[in-house]
C-alpha cells in the first residue's frame, strides 16, 4: 500500500494558515478568523462560560468546524499535529471571556496537557483568573482502566464536546460546566483501527511503518502503532472485537442507553463506514445496549488516513437532553436518533 | 566570558546544527511520533534567530528568552514547550548577570532549565527523553563549571555527555510523551528530542571552542 505524500497544497508551510482562512471564508456566517484563531461570527451573549479548545492542526473538522452556537465559542488551531503554543490559548482564553468564566478543555496529549497548563499560569499573571481545565480521555488502548488518567483523548471526546457546549449556552455556571465535561468523559469510551498510515505534509515523513499494511487496532490519532490483527480480517470481525472491548471496559450493563459515534479517521468510504456501523449495531444490540443515537462521518480525522474509530458513550437523561440540544458549526451534524 | 554577541553565535549555531539535520530528525521521530520534530526545531531556531537579529545591542538574558518565546510561539506541542521552558530558564538566570555572563550562569540556566523541562514534562531520566540527554550534559557541564573550567571547557563537557546521552536512548522503553504509545517500535531508536539536545549542544560547544582560540590568537598578537 503505498502512501500519499502529496497533498494539494502550495508551500506545505503555509498550509494551516491558507485552509483557516478558506475554510472562515466558505463558512463566514457560522465563524470568523482572529488573530490566528477560530472564533464565532456571533459571540455568546455576555455573563455566559466561554468554552476554548487548542489543538493540532490536520484533524479537520477538529476543531475548526466545531465552533458556534452551542459549541466551542474559541478554538486556537496548532501547526500540524502539535498543540498551539501557551501563548497562542491564552489568547484563546481572553478571546473567550464574556465574563462568566472560561472553560479550557484539554483532549489529553502530552503536548496539548503542557501549553494548556502554561497558558493558565499566563492567564493568571494577567489577571483572568476564573479559569478552569479539564483534561480529557477516552481512548481505552492507551492505558490500562487502572491507570485511567494515563489515557489519552481520541474521537468519543465529540459527545464531551457537544454535551459541555449545550450547558454554556444554557446559562449554566463553570463549575456545572466542568462538571458535565468530567461526567461525559467518565462515561465515554473510543478505540480507533486503520491500515496503512499517512505522511506528514510538511516533513513528508510517514508516520509508522508505511510497508506495513495489516489491519492495527488501538492506533492514535497521530499513527501511534495499535495491535496488529493481520491482512485478512473482515470488517465485522473488527466492529464487533471494538465494540466488545469498549463495552467491557466501560462495564455497561444489558438495557444500557448509549450514543454510538464512528469516526471516519480520513479516507475510509461511506460504504465501508456503513458496514462497519451495520456490524457494530448488531454486536451492540445482541449485547441488549440500546443504541439511541448515532453519529457516522468526519470528525477527528488524521489528513487521510484510512482508519475508523469507534466510540460509545453511556447516556442519561441529563446527557440526552443536552446531547439533543441545538447547534451549529461548520462541521456539526446533529445525531441519528433511534 | 559569555557577552550577548556570542549568545546571538551560539543560537545561530544551534540553528545551523539542527537545521544540517532536521530529515534525520524527523525520521528518528516517524518511528514511534509523528515525523515532524526536526521541521519543528528548525522552524523554531529559525524563528528564534530572526526575532534576535531585530533586536539592537541584546543581553545574553534577551537572546535566550527571545529564543524561549519563539519555541513557544513558533512550535507548539510538547517540543515547542519543553525546549521554550530551557531557553526561557537560560534567559531568566541571565537577567542578573547583565552583558557579561561567566560560564557558571550558563551552567546555571541549564540547572534550572533541566528542572523545569522535568517538572513540565513530568519526567525522570530514563524515559526514553530530552532529559536523557539534557541530565548528564548539566551534570557534566557543573563538575566542569566546578574546575573553573572556560565557557569552551564547559561546553565541550556538555556536548559529550549529551551525545553519549542520547545513544544511550536508543536502548530504553518509552515512559513518556507519545513514544510510550509506541514502546516496541521505538526500541531499537534514539529519541529525537535528546539528539536535538546533543547538536544544539556540539553546536555550542564548536563555537565556544572557536571564540576561545579565537581569543588566544588575538592575545598573542596583540603588542
Amino acid at each position: 500500500m503505498s502512501v500519499r505524500t502529496r497533498l494539494f497544497l502550495n508551500n506545505p508551510a503555509d498550509a494551516v494558515s491558507e485552509m483557516l482562512e478558506g475554510y472562515a471564508a466558505a463558512h463566514s456566517d457560522i465563524i470568523r478568523l482572529s488573530d490566528g484563531m477560530v472564533v464565532r461570527a456571533t459571540p455568546k451573549p455576555e455573563g455566559r462560560v466561554g468554552v476554548v479548545i487548542g489543538n493540532g492542526s490536520g484533524h479537520e473538522p477538529a476543531m475548526i468546524g466545531w465552533v458556534g452556537e452551542g459549541l466551542f465559542d474559541v478554538n486556537v488551531p496548532g501547526p500540524i499535529f502539535s498543540s498551539p503554543g501557551p501563548g497562542g490559548i491564552t489568547a484563546g482564553i481572553r478571546a473567550a471571556d464574556r465574563g462568566g468564566g472560561v472553560l479550557l478543555l484539554v483532549s489529553s496529549h502530552a503536548g496539548d496537557i503542557m501549553n494548556a497548563e502554561l497558558a493558565i499560569d499566563e492567564a493568571d499573571d494577567e489577571g483572568i483568573q476564573d479559569v478552569e481545565m479539564v483534561i480529557l480521555y477516552d481512548d481505552i488502548a492507551s492505558a490500562p482502566r487502572d491507570r485511567i488518567t494515563e489515557r489519552r483523548g481520541g474521537a468519543g471526546l465529540f459527545f464531551v464536546w457537544k454535551m459541555v457546549g449545550a450547558m454554556a449556552e444554557r446559562g449554566a455556571s463553570l463549575a456545572e460546566c466542568a462538571r458535565i465535561a468530567r461526567k461525559a468523559r467518565d462515561r465515554t469510551r473510543s478505540l480507533s483501527a486503520a491500515m496503512g498510515t499517512v505522511a506528514h505534509p510538511v516533513s513528508g515523513q510517514p508516520l509508522g511503518d508505511p510497508d506495513d499494511t495489516s489491519v492495527a487496532v488501538g492506533l492514535g490519532v497521530h499513527g501511534e502503532a495499535g495491535t496488529r490483527l493481520g491482512e485478512d480480517v473482515e470488517a465485522d470481525q473488527i466492529s464487533e472485537l471494538m465494540i466488545r472491548r469498549l463495552v467491557e471496559d466501560a462495564d455497561l450493563p444489558a438495557g444500557a442507553q448509549v450514543g454510538l459515534l464512528l469516526n471516519n479517521g480520513g479516507s475510509l468510504t461511506i460504504l465501508e463506514l456503513s458496514v462497519l456501523y451495520r456490524g457494530a449495531r448488531a454486536e451492540l444490540e445482541r449485547r441488549g445496549i440500546q443504541v439511541s443515537r448515532s453519529w457516522m462521518g468526519s470528525y477527528a480525522t488524521t489528513l487521510d488516513m484510512a482508519g475508523f474509530a469507534f466510540a460509545i458513550c453511556h447516556l442519561d437523561d441529563e446527557l440526552l437532553a443536552l446531547y439533543d440540544a441545538p447547534a451549529r458549526g461548520a462541521g456539526f451534524v446533529m445525531p441519528g436518533t433511534h | 566570558m559569555l557577552d550577548g554577541d556570542l549568545s546571538r553565535r551560539l543560537i545561530d549555531a544551534a540553528r545551523h546544527r539542527v537545521c544540517d539535520h532536521q530529515d534525520d530528525l524527523s525520521r528518528l521521530d516517524a518511528v514511534a511520533g509523528d515525523g515532524d520534530h526536526g521541521v519543528n526545531m528548525a522552524t523554531a531556531l529559525s524563528e528564534a534567530t530572526g526575532r534576535i537579529e531585530g533586536l539592537s545591542d541584546p543581553t545574553p538574558a534577551e537572546v535566550f528568552s527571545t529564543t524561549g518565546r519563539a519555541f513557544h510561539d513558533a512550535v507548539g506541542g510538547a517540543a515547542g514547550a519543553l525546549f521554550g521552558a530551557f531557553f526561557g530558564a537560560i534567559g531568566g538566570q541571565m537577567n542578573r548577570s547583565g552583558n557579561q555572563a561567566a560560564p557558571a550562569d550558563l551552567v546555571a540556566g541549564m540547572e534550572k532549565g533541566l528542572s523545569r523541562v522535568m517538572r513540565i514534562g513530568r519526567v525522570e531520566p530514563g524515559r526514553k527523553t530530552m532529559v536523557d540527554a539534557l541530565s548528564p550534559a548539566v551534570g557534566a557541564a557543573r563538575t566542569a563549571a566546578e574546575l573553573e573550567a572556560s565557557l569552551a571547557g564547559v561546553l565541550q563537557a556538555a556536548a559529550r555527555a549529551a551525545r553519549e546521552g542520547a545513544a544511550s536512548t536508543a536502548s530504553m522503553e518509552p515512559g513518556a510523551g507519545r513514544a510510550r504509545y509506541a514502546a516496541e517500535q521505538s526500541i531499537g531508536t534514539e529519541d529525537p528530542g535528546a539528539c536535538t539536545v546533543a547538536y544544539i549542544l556540539e553546536a555550542w560547544s564548536d563555537v565556544a571552542q572557536g571564540a576561545h582560540t579565537n581569543d588566544d590568537i588575538g592575545m598573542g598578537l596583540r603588542p
